[in-house]
């Protein structure tokens, strides 16, 4: 059986979960692997919420907000754009494939990228395979 | 006269004077160790001391000076090396510690031998003091290619499996989050039940989100003291990743915690032209 | 006890290595292994890996018997019923080269896991678990103190099988049934004249008695320990006597397990009840729980038994000098003080 990734998605509540909306709507096709949960904002992601994703399963998470400068309460998503590129740089360090975590941009009127990106994201970490626990490392060293 | 002998004579006058409550600062412990003491009296005064085994980072005991509801916060007298002084400005930046209430004794730091962050430190007198004890020294000449140098050079795979060994022996004893002065939540995320965040299982899973945790939370934030790594039992290298991030954060935001008291940290603000190269 | 114990054998290093071989191929064997600075107590693969010249490991025996984290059960809703799974407990293990303070913490474990109702994972482990001991004919370490909590250098207590190291070999002596079968696994020749180890000299430190700890309640002492504490829970999870754990459930939805997990009665919401209330609100008061759970109330609720096998571990360990062996003198002249101030 091909691997299905499990994906957790964190859109905020004024663009890219209206974004998503528009793809239904608009009887767009996309892969049914993301879960979404939706947040008031881009900036109220807490990147420790994408770690509890990854304990508790998911095998990508994936971050959308609105594009720098529209967002809903001014700021969050600058916000969101410093932690999550540092974020990114300790997942290199950690050596936790920085590949299974994505930020990106979707706004309410773009039903098609937001399909376009879900897709190519769902790809990118079919492509990866399941995520490995440390201790799935561990095990494969005895 | 040593700094020891200056340490006690000005920690004796601010007692008796009433100037502050307490002096924080070392004394001589059992089996040739150091240890804190939170010196009350004049004759306890007495017991202080500076020399180069003092690693531990008194910017922590602060925190148990904090305002209890509508009280003024008592004030106290710290012995401080410019790394926990910068602690000190990161505590008041955020708002945890009064600053006119602190009376530092800044000692002008020759560096504690063993201690991984002084192998790369330049600072030589702490960012805040009320008084200096000791005479600055020029920093040492920068250390040759390290273990962080070495765990970069890994491919994110051998990367993974190092961490995974370390997140095999951790215990989650917590020693690294108590030690930091940063470290002043309520509870822990780590710790944190209905709901919990992570399971209290102590297996590599739970680990690994424990230290990306401490990792993530202290971005910003970390003055680099490399106390987390110094007790850890289990010789966790902890600060490896704390050190890594402070330097991206210095690379990126040209910014470093604890300078002063005033600059906010980069997760306190933004630029809206920046780090377009995203996602 | 043996009907005829086996007579004491000589082991050359390398007849002790292959002994270490024969066991591996029926049994987990746990030993000291190197890494770097340190040596910890870990499950090999490989004879080589043995640290032989162990001082003390710091981590204790005390996780093959308890682990640091367990699955008590899993239930799984089905159709019709609930199911309740019990995880497989208790593999066949040796645990060598333990040191006799290691092997004594056992009596204790024993006497809380075991007492009624027993705790049918610490009971299937310990029925599966062999311990050969390596007997202290010099002091390991400087913080040593197994003589002041009635312990023995060359103590064989919960031992099967005790190792002397001796001339650049092993004089081994079986202890129980379970150690001559072990034994008779190893080669080596009998000794004609049997070894008759020295204990060697430990510093002494005073064991104040129970009446002690609770005259000493009330002082101030505690509260100025506590304020250097870190709140750490490093004492705590290296004790090879600590056996403080939380139990609660993980998973959602059908299935979910039971899992224990260590805990420290150090650590700043140890205590914490329901309403809010904090009965140990500072480190002081922590710190003053544990010290008395080992000589205070585990001795009053458990004949007598102390709840330390002093192996030093805590004293070696502690980030900020708290030192056991200085607590045990402060509270003998504390007490001692408070006596002389009552009589006079």
């Amino acid at each position: 059986m091909e691997f299905e990734p499990r994906i957790v998605g964190f859109l905020c509540n004024w663009c890219s979960y209206a974004g998503a909306d528009l793809a239904g709507t608009s009887r767009l096709s996309y892969p049914p692997n993301i879960r979404i949960i939706r947040v008031p904002c881009s900036g109220r992601v807490d990147p420790m919420l994408a770690m509890k994703a990854f304990l508790e399963g998911a095998d990508g998470v994936i971050v959308l907000g609105c594009h720098p400068g529209d967002c809903h309460y001014s700021e969050g998503n600058y916000h969101a754009r410093r932690r999550l590129h540092l974020f990114h740089r300790l997942l290199e360090l950690f050596g936790l494939e920085k590949e299974r975590f994505r930020l990106d941009w979707v706004s309410a009127s773009e039903g098609v990228r937001f399909a376009e990106v879900v897709a190519g994201f769902t790809e990118q970490v079919r492509r990866l395979g399941p995520r490995v626990r440390p201790e799935d490392i561990l095990e494969r060293q005895r | 006269m040593s700094v020891t002998d200056d340490l006690r004579r000005i920690a004796r006058e601010l007692l008796e004077s009433g100037r502050v409550t307490r002096v924080i600062g070392y004394e001589e412990g059992r089996r040739g160790q150091v240890r804190p003491l939170v010196a009350r009296t004049v004759e306890e005064a007495g017991r202080l001391l500076f020399d180069e085994r003092c690693a531990r980072n008194l910017a922590l005991y602060l925190l148990d000076f904090k305002p209890q509801g509508e009280e003024e916060p008592p004030a106290v007298a710290v012995v401080l090396k410019p790394c926990d002084a910068r602690a000190l400005n990161v505590l008041v930046l955020e708002n945890q510690v009064r600053r006119e209430k602190v009376y530092v004794l800044g000692v002008a730091c020759p560096g504690i031998p063993g201690k991984p962050a002084c192998a790369s430190c330049t600072e030589r007198i702490p960012p805040t003091f009320d008084l200096l004890l000791g005479k600055p020294e020029p920093p040492p000449a920068p250390a040759g290619p390290d273990d962080l140098s070495r765990l970069l050079a890994l491919s994110p795979e051998e990367r993974r499996r190092f961490w995974a060994e370390q997140f095999r022996r951790c215990i989650r004893c917590y020693a690294c989050r108590q030690v930091c002065p940063m470290c002043y939540c309520e509870v822990c995320i780590a710790e944190k039940l209905d709901p919990p965040w992570e399971s209290i299982a102590i297996a590599p899973s739970e680990n690994e989100f424990y230290h990306v945790l401490r990792a993530y939370h202290l971005i910003g934030r970390c003055i680099e003291c490399g106390e987390c790594e110094r007790v850890c039992p289990m010789g966790i290298p902890v600060f490896l990743y704390q050190r890594y991030l402070a330097e991206e954060v210095r690379q990126t935001f040209g910014f470093r915690a604890g300078m002063d008291a005033e600059t906010p940290a980069p997760f306190m603000t933004f630029r809206k032209e920046e780090l377009e190269d995203l996602p | 006890m043996i009907a005829q114990p086996m007579p004491q054998r000589r082991l050359s290093k390398e007849e002790l290595l292959a002994w270490v071989e024969r066991l591996l191929r029926e049994r987990s064997v746990i030993a000291p292994v190197r890494s770097g600075e340190r040596t910890f107590l870990q499950e090999i693969s490989a004879p080589s890996e043995v640290d032989l010249e162990v001082g003390r490991p710091v981590n204790s025996l005390k996780e093959f018997l308890f682990p640091a984290t367990e699955t008590l059960f899993r239930l799984r809703r089905g159709k019709r019923a609930v199911r309740m799974e019990l995880p497989e407990v208790g593999r066949l293990q040796v645990l060598f080269l333990v040191r006799p303070c290691d092997a004594a913490a056992l009596t204790s474990m024993d006497a809380l896991f075991l007492g009624e109702p027993a705790d049918f994972y610490w009971g299937e482990r310990r029925k599966n678990t062999a311990l050969v001991g390596l007997a202290c004919l010099a002091v390991p370490t400087p913080e040593c103190f197994c003589t002041t909590v009635g312990g023995s250098p060359i103590g064989t207590a919960n031992m099967d099988v005790i190792l002397y190291a001796q001339d650049g070999g092993y004089v081994a002596e079986a202890l129980t049934e379970r150690g001559e079968a072990l034994l008779s696994l190893a080669g080596g020749a009998a000794m004609e004249q049997p070894f008759v180890p020295q204990a060697p000299e430990l510093p002494p430190f005073p064991c104040p008695p129970i009446e002690d700890w609770q005259r000493v309640f009330d002082d101030d002492y505690w509260q100025r320990l506590g304020e250097r504490c870190l709140g750490c829970k490093i004492c705590t999870y290296n004790c090879p006597t600590c056996y403080c754990f939380d139990i609660r459930d993980r998973g959602t939805g059908g299935r979910v397990e039971r899992l224990r997990a260590w805990d420290a009665c150090t650590s700043k919401h140890y205590s914490i009840e329901a309403s809010g209330h904090d009965p140990r609100p500072t480190r002081g008061a922590r710190l003053r729980n544990r010290f008395c759970h080992k000589y205070f109330y585990f001795p009053w609720r458990y004949g007598g038994t102390l709840l330390c096998t002093g192996c030093g571990r805590c004293v070696a360990q502690c980030p900020v000098n708290i030192d056991l062996t200085e607590v045990l003198e402060e509270v003998a002249v504390r007490a001692r003080k408070g006596e002389e101030a009552r009589q006079g």
